[in-house]
């Protein structure tokens, strides 16, 4: 694979930012996702599975903490499939990270397109995750999860300052 | 970057091989994605229907794990098929995710020799299954026996192409 130029990659540049921010990004995933076996445990996680405590008892027709002592099939059941996202977190963290330090930093624009794409596909499926509320007539306003709060706001100017960049 | 000017790729080589295998898990899991997309709401309104695709592993599974059918117990804890839709869209969209940059990985970086590519998927891979290895513990610490009646692209499928295209990809990169 050729690099389309040799670029002295500086920082402070369209694509330094564009770099810094996908790696926050990709950091982001990481975290939570290794995070997430230990919090959704926790006196915290326990509250939340979608958007806020009280949002989704307004869905889920009752507070959340009181629906896991109530159904241990339910409780294992969310245990268990937060762990598998969990790991998919993880995973895309690593690949968010990797794809930018090797591709994007050095001006490889297949990179730029991954990184831009993958976090445009995800939106439908988070779209679909929040569809209920919306047909509840709850607005969720900015009470989503952190993996997709803070990725969404950093995707477009990451993306935009990456495309600037590799001009 | 160094690019390995000297390196030729070919399709009937380990690395070849490996290249193929991840390839064809990268479109599938976008497949499976694409397939949630579409039909997981239909699947959805067919309750009954959903108990034989299980909500963790399979159906069967599912019901030696919770000690009753899985009908039955979805008729009486009808959350159960609400939360695992929600949570199946965000695994959808995760699967899209990976799918795409494994093959974006793959084609640009394998293929031209690039070893951070290959440790790259390897490793996301692994970390993928840790998650699924933690929905299995719990099952086999129940003493239920596994089958080959698990989620097929997304678990199955990697727990056999990993290992393989891993070693051949290993054996075959500069």
């Amino acid at each position: 694979m050729t690099s389309q130029l040799m670029l002295e990659f500086r920082w402070l540049s369209p694509l330094g930012i564009s770099v810094a921010l996908f790696m926050i990004y990709g950091a982001f995933y990481v975290l939570i996702g290794a995070l997430t076996p230990v919090m959704m445990n926790t006196q915290i996680g326990q509250q939340v599975t979608f958007s806020s405590s009280k949002k989704d008892s307004v869905l889920l027709g009752g507070p959340l903490t009181e629906l896991l002592q109530t159904s241990p099939a339910l409780a294992k059941i969310r245990r268990m499939l937060l762990n598998v996202i969990g790991g998919l977190l993880v995973a895309a963290g690593i690949l968010v990270m990797t794809v930018t330090w090797f591709g994007l930093k050095q001006a490889q624009v297949w990179a730029l397109v991954a990184l831009a794409l993958a976090g445009v596909v995800v939106l439908p499926f988070w779209w679909l995750v929040f569809r209920p509320f919306a047909e509840a007539g709850i607005a969720v306003g900015l009470d989503l999860p952190p993996f997709m709060l803070l990725p969404g706001i950093l995707l477009a100017p990451a993306t935009v300052f990456g495309w600037i960049g590799l001009r | 970057m160094n690019t390995q000017s000297t390196f030729e790729f070919r399709w009937l080589s380990p690395l070849g091989i490996s290249v193929s295998l991840f390839l064809m898990q990268g479109v599938l899991t976008v497949f499976v994605a694409v397939l949630v997309l579409v039909i997981n709401q239909r699947i959805m309104e067919r309750r009954v229907d959903y108990a034989d695709g299980g909500i963790l592993l399979s159906g069967r599974m599912d019901s030696l794990f919770f000690g009753r059918d899985l009908r039955e117990l979805i008729r009486s804890d009808p959350l159960l098929v609400q939360v695992d839709m929600y949570t199946m869209y965000v695994r959808a969209g995760l699967w899209l995710a990976f799918g795409i940059f494994q093959m974006a990985l793959i084609w640009f970086g394998m293929r031209n020799g690039e070893e951070w590519a290959f440790w790259t998927v390897v490793l996301a891979n692994v970390a993928a299954l840790i998650g699924w290895l933690l929905v299995v513990i719990p099952f086999v610490q129940k003493g239920v026996l596994l089958g080959l009646d698990m989620p097929p692209i997304v678990f199955l499928l990697p727990i056999v192409v990993v290992p393989v295209a891993s070693v051949l990809g290993w054996i075959g990169l500069p």
